[in-house]
């Protein structure tokens, strides 16, 4: 009952948001297929309960809906009629958690609400309803294919077959469901060579290939097709599960990453002992099992926590509309991209990022109806906010045509409000200039507008990201519009890191960059105006010297340097190092606190000695 | 009493076979051979026979046909038909003299299900 | 055999046959409390399934068997006490 409470009252919200688009657009489509969808699993669901009256209004409600999406259009009366009876369900959710079952009037209301469906036309049965009057049952709902009903004569082992086995051979089964065919006797008296059962499946393959599987028994099996409720949906088979759980899983990943990276040390150890030859070996394959598990383990249960970020986005057309209609814009919010996926804590931490973004854009970014019109844009603003997935990225934007960002303007405010001095702000090109939003104490509003609030400016959206594990960055073009651009990563990866020493540290290197490593004999090594450069294979290629980027003492002149090459925004650069210590998976966790917008640091990770190593991001400690 | 199955088959060499399987799968069990539908006839009228394993493929009458007769005669014996490709013609004849299906070349694993299935219910009242 | 008895576990190993479910059915009859471990069970027949579905004995062990491992048993599992965690 719990559960079909919890689902009830998301169903129930889905639809109220649903009906509430249908009230603005009759005709749109999506919202008519969430709110059908939405009802139809509510009325699913009333079967497992005694909860006639609200089966039978959801069955009516149903019916409006099917009539409207077969093509009758749809009054505000229906929509109207239709959002009381969601509410009377969501009301009697309420007194099903508190009393266990429907109020009295249950049925009244019920009869009522029915009534304000009245004069509809019932559209007909879709002609994939079910023959023969067999409903697929609820668990079936989400998925595709071929739903089986097998019902084998009672004397079906005396003929020789074996029902299992015939199920068995259908291809592609992605469900099964065994039931009695009728109520089990005293089980002291029972039968075995009678059969009793009612096999019921699903097949993700057509009709046709699941028919020639059990055509030997064709007499004494139905078959209904699973359409997919929304074109293109694949049939996902979902758990609910308590989020605590995940992430204490996720945790437990994170740590089995650490506790296996001893092992390897351990065989080596062993390695070394006298005699240790052959256990040490055996350490190390053990050892590399092990390491592949870990990786998968790491891997699915990073998979385990990604969810759409659909949920998220659709709480933000309203809030927009509400901003907007505050401050006095006329805006229309965009979206695209919900199904792409990223890790719950992603979505959790981008909230209110997001949000703030999307005031400013209403607020500052998009001009007022009568400023757009004499520009020549429309008087109503577009604010899209998009996902696309890239690589092992997440790439979310929140994009405006509104008045943009002029650099001149930044450095003017810049320089007013103490942050920088004038000449270092003139000599910024205009990139830096805007990215200059993003520190702490900025804000361009003449007025602070009650909406967006005081002090709280774009340094906390960058923290955010950043605490996300990824970065923010705006691009503008004065008068045309702005992009902000939140570059995510989709899970806690396992990062293949290198770790080097420079100076007495250590450091990780993200080894994705890395294309090789080398030694360089001074013989190969040019200078060159920018600094030094040498060939790889009569390729010229930058070299740097990672000590100096991290700020440790130039190293001793040495025989040869050992470098690191790596591919940074598309270039080869080489970053000589001290020496190359070791290869490992680890777990970055990037940077919070005061280190949160550090550049060059991608994160830290814990080493099997407990040290922390600092993870860097080459890429960005080039000058 | 024992059990006594009759193997129906125009190829001795099938019916060797078919009766190594029967063997291996019931050991205790009689075997008689036929080599068409007029001679398994006769076997019947013969002595007892309680189950029968007819080939499809015969010239003359076809195995079917004879699965129909024995049916009509003997409304609960196990019969089957043993066939190398189960047309869809074949399936309903079949299902409607209740006959089942044996996959040509016999095997173990392909007889078992009828075997133990006649075994059934040869020792006991059905539903 | 198929069907063996430990204690209060009935272990059903390699194939189970149609005549395995009078087997089962006479042990689940005489100890209603016994588990019936599947571990190295590699098939079974309906008439088994069927038994274990009427008892409603605890299951414990996971086959090597997709069908049976992902398919069956959690159908089996599904309406009654659910299998043993196997993390």
């Amino acid at each position: 009952m719990t559960q079909f409470l919890a689902e009830g009252r998301e169903l129930v919200a889905g639809a109220a948001r649903d009906l509430a688009v249908l009230s603005r657009r009759p005709s749109d489509e999506a919202a008519l297929d969430g709110c059908f969808r939405a009802i139809h699993t509510l009325k699913g669901s009333t079967g497992l309960f005694d909860l006639a009256p609200m089966g039978l209004m959801l069955h009516a409600a149903e019916d409006l809906l099917a009539a409207i999406r077969a093509g009758r259009p749809g009054s505000p009366a229906d929509f109207a009629a239709l959002l009381e009876a969601v509410d009377q369900v969501d009301g009697w959710l309420d007194v099903l958690e508190r009393d266990g079952s429907l109020p009295a009037d249950a049925a009244q209301a019920a009869r009522d609400a029915v009534a304000r469906f009245g004069g509809v036309a019932i559209a007909p049965p879709s002609p994939a309803a079910e023959p023969g009057g067999w409903r697929t049952p609820p668990e079936f709902a989400a998925l595709v294919g071929t739903a089986i009903r097998y019902v084998p004569r009672a004397d079906a082992y005396f003929s020789g077959d074996d029902p299992i086995a015939i199920v068995a051979a259908v291809p592609a089964l992605t469900a099964l469901r065994i039931l009695p065919r009728e109520a089990w006797g005293p089980l002291e008296s029972y039968d075995p060579f009678a059969c009793n059962l009612v096999i019921e499946a699903v097949s993700a393959a057509a009709r046709p290939a699941v028919q020639a599987a059990l055509r030997l028994v064709a007499d004494q099996v139905e078959f209904a097709d699973l359409v997919p409720a929304e074109p293109g949906a694949a049939a996902r088979r979902t758990l609910r599960v308590d989020a605590a759980r995940v992430d204490r899983l996720a945790g437990l990943a994170d740590d089995l990453v650490v506790a296996k990276s001893a092992l390897a040390e351990l065989a080596a150890e062993a390695e070394k002992l006298v005699g240790g030859h052959i256990l040490g070996q055996s350490l190390r394959a053990r050892q590399a099992q092990i390491d592949r598990l870990v990786g998968d383990l790491h891997a699915t249960v990073g998979q385990v926590r990604l969810v759409p970020l659909a949920p998220l986005f659709g709480r933000f057309p309203r809030l927009a509309r509400d901003i907007a209609r505050a401050l006095g814009k006329s805006v229309a919010l965009e979206i695209e991209g919900g199904e792409v996926e990223v890790d719950k804590s992603v979505v959790d931490g981008l909230f209110d990022p997001l949000l703030h973004v999307l005031r400013n854009a209403v607020d500052h970014g998009v001009e007022a109806p009568a400023a757009r019109l004499a520009a020549g844009k429309p008087e109503e603003g577009v604010i899209r906010l998009t996902a696309r997935p890239d690589a092992d990225r997440v790439i979310i934007e929140v994009t405006d045509d509104g008045a943009g960002i002029d650099p001149a303007r930044i450095r003017v405010l810049a320089v007013e409000r103490g942050l920088l001095p004038r000449d270092v702000a003139n000599a910024l090109e205009d990139a830096a200039a805007v990215d200059l939003i993003f520190t702490p104490g900025f804000s361009t509003a003449a007025a602070v507008s009650e909406v967006s609030g005081r002090g709280v400016g774009m340094d906390v959206v960058r923290a955010a990201a950043a605490a996300l594990g990824g970065r923010v960055e705006v691009d503008a073009a004065p008068g045309r519009g702005t992009a902000v651009r939140f570059v995510l990563p989709v899970t806690t990866l396992l990062t293949k890191v290198m770790i080097v020493a420079c100076g007495p540290d250590r450091y990780g290197l993200a080894l994705d960059s890395v294309v090789e490593t080398t030694r360089v004999t001074p013989d190969r090594i040019r200078q060159v105006r920018a600094g030094r450069a040498f060939l790889l294979r009569d390729q010229p290629v930058p070299l740097v010297a990672l000590g100096a980027l991290v700020g440790a003492d130039a190293p001793p002149a040495r025989a040869a340097e050992r470098v690191v090459v790596a591919r940074v925004g598309g270039e080869l650069v080489g970053f000589a190092v001290d020496a190359i210590l070791d290869r490992m998976d680890a777990v970055v966790r990037p940077m919070t606190g005061l280190l949160a917008g550090a550049p060059g640091l991608m994160g830290t990770t814990l080493l099997a000695d407990g040290a922390v190593l600092m993870i860097l991001d080459p890429g960005e400690l080039l000058p | 009493m024992g059990t006594t199955v009759l193997i129906v088959d125009d190829s001795k060499l099938a019916r060797i076979v078919v009766g190594k399987v029967v063997a291996a799968l019931q050991p205790d069990w009689q075997r008689v051979e036929a080599g068409n539908a007029d001679e398994a006839v006769a076997v019947i009228a013969a002595q007892p026979v309680d189950v029968v394993i007819i080939d499809y493929n015969m010239p003359g009458r076809d195995g079917l046909d004879l699965a129909e007769e024995l049916r009509e005669r003997f409304p609960d014996m196990p019969i089957a038909v043993a066939t190398a490709n189960i047309q869809d013609e074949i399936v309903a004849r079949a299902r409607a003299a209740n006959a089942a299906f044996i996959a040509k070349p016999v095997t173990e694993d392909g007889a078992r299900g009828f075997i133990s299935g006649a075994a059934l219910r040869l020792r006991s009242p059905q539903p | 055999m198929s069907v063996m008895q430990e204690g209060s576990v009935i272990r059903l190993e390699g194939p189970c046959r149609v005549e395995d479910a009078e087997t089962v059915v006479a042990l689940l009859q005489r100890m209603p409390g016994s588990t019936v471990d599947l571990t190295r069970c590699r098939g079974l027949h309906a008439a088994v399934v069927q038994a274990i579905l009427a008892f409603a004995p605890p299951l414990t062990g996971s086959p090597a068997e997709p069908f049976l491992r992902d398919l069956l048993i959690p159908s089996l599992a599904g309406e009654r006490q659910p299998l043993p965690p196997k993390i």
